[in-house]
């Protein structure tokens, strides 16, 4: 059995190459058992997803990382109750976006962006474009706490609105409905560059 | 901006990043340092753990050999208590029934010499006589006080006296239809007690 893994490269297209699934479930039962250096091969396995939900969602470096080590931590704790890889992905995803979104609620971090407050790119947009992205980035990050995770796990992740809606644990209609509006306030900043 | 630019540029722009170098080395040692440290985690922490122990640990190989010895002492005991209780019942019993004294305990004096040579035993008087009593191969040891000896011997005293008035008037009788002619002074019996 093969487990399909994204490859984000700089500058390139997105790969996905195929790895053999008993590698990944080996690391999983070793890992269980209490073996510390597979439990690292399998943080080095997921932690750009794990740290790219935080950091996206936090947008402060050290924060990310202090978030995705807590996950990881909660993670050893429970690797017992998991199953499979594909159990393994979702349960990161699900218990990330809770921690992020129980940071903000908690009052640990606020953020400080807010969209009317972003300045608008101004510049044409080009893809691979690093400010551009960056200025794309503090536009998502300027969202409301749940529409910035919908939008996150929607373009990081590459979910679909059911997905997202069993992820955070609310009903798909709000989701698609956050995922609207997020998209057409970022839509009309982005647009209102071009004009330039 | 149609929407698959958007969606593109934020795809590109919302890609996973890399934590800093050493990410996975740092939580596998936080993780080591948590562990040498014994830092229950939150959850856990008023959980009650149960102590499985088994029960050959519990009560083992000498446990077993105490208990039953303890058991068979018991049972010693409570048999001996029983039979003794039953005998002493049964002693009574025949004491009860001292006119019809049943063949079947067999009742020796104990040591009869000793107690006539001591000379205390007179003198207080409350010195309890001693006999055993033997029934079906249990010996009790019966104890009497000398109140009861000296009323035993008075109510035998009383039995001969009345005998030997008996045996006078049958004789008187007796000598009467032999000699009728010859009158008796005196029709009541003359009662002569025994030395």
């Amino acid at each position: 059995m093969l487990s399909r893994i994204r490859i984000y490269e700089r500058g390139r297209q997105e790969r996905v190459i195929q790895v053999a699934e008993p590698l990944l479930t080996d690391l999983l039962a070793r890992s269980a058992a209490g073996d510390q250096a597979a439990f690292g091969d399998l943080v080095h396995e997921h932690q750009r997803m794990v740290f790219g939900l935080a950091y996206h969602f936090v947008h402060d470096r050290d924060l990310a990382e202090e978030l995705a080590q807590d996950v990881f931590l909660s993670l050893y704790r429970n690797i017992k109750s998991i199953e499979s890889e594909a159990h393994l992905v979702n349960w990161l995803r699900k218990v990330t976006s809770h921690r992020c979104l129980d940071q903000v609620r908690r009052g640990k971090f606020r953020s400080h962006l807010n969209i009317d407050d972003v300045q608008e790119p101004f510049h044409v947009p080009r893809m691979g474009d690093v400010i551009l992205e960056k200025k794309v980035r503090n536009l998502v990050a300027s969202l409301p706490e749940k529409a910035r995770m919908v939008v996150i796990l929607r373009y990081q992740e590459d979910l679909d609105p059911l997905e997202i809606a069993e992820t955070l644990d609310m009903p798909v209609n709000t989701v698609k409905s956050h995922l609207r509006r997020s998209i057409e306030a970022l839509r009309g900043k982005l647009s209102r560059s071009l004009e330039r | 901006m149609n929407m698959e630019d958007l969606d593109e540029l934020l795809s590109e722009s919302l890609r996973p990043k890399d934590p800093s170098y050493g990410f996975a080395d740092r939580v596998v040692a936080r993780l080591q340092a948590e562990r040498q440290l014994r830092i229950v985690p939150a959850e856990r922490r008023f959980k009650v753990v149960p102590i499985r122990r088994s029960h050959s640990a519990v009560f083992g190989k000498r446990e077993w050999l105490a208990a039953a010895a303890l058991l068979l002492i018991s049972i010693s005991a409570g048999v001996f208590f029983y039979t003794r209780e039953r005998s002493y019942a049964e002693v009574a019993k025949s004491e009860q029934n001292s006119d019809v004294r049943p063949s079947m305990p067999k009742t020796t004096e104990q040591n009869p010499d000793k107690l006539q040579s001591n000379p205390n035993i007179a003198e207080a008087g409350r010195k309890p006589t001693v006999r055993v009593v033997s029934h079906h191969r249990v010996r009790v040891a019966v104890a009497r006080t000398d109140a009861e000896a000296e009323r035993a011997k008075d109510e035998l005293k009383l039995a001969l006296y009345i005998a030997s008035a008996k045996l006078n008037t049958a004789e008187d009788r007796a000598r009467s239809v032999i000699t009728p002619s010859r009158e008796t002074s005196d029709d009541q019996p003359v009662l002569r007690p025994e030395k």
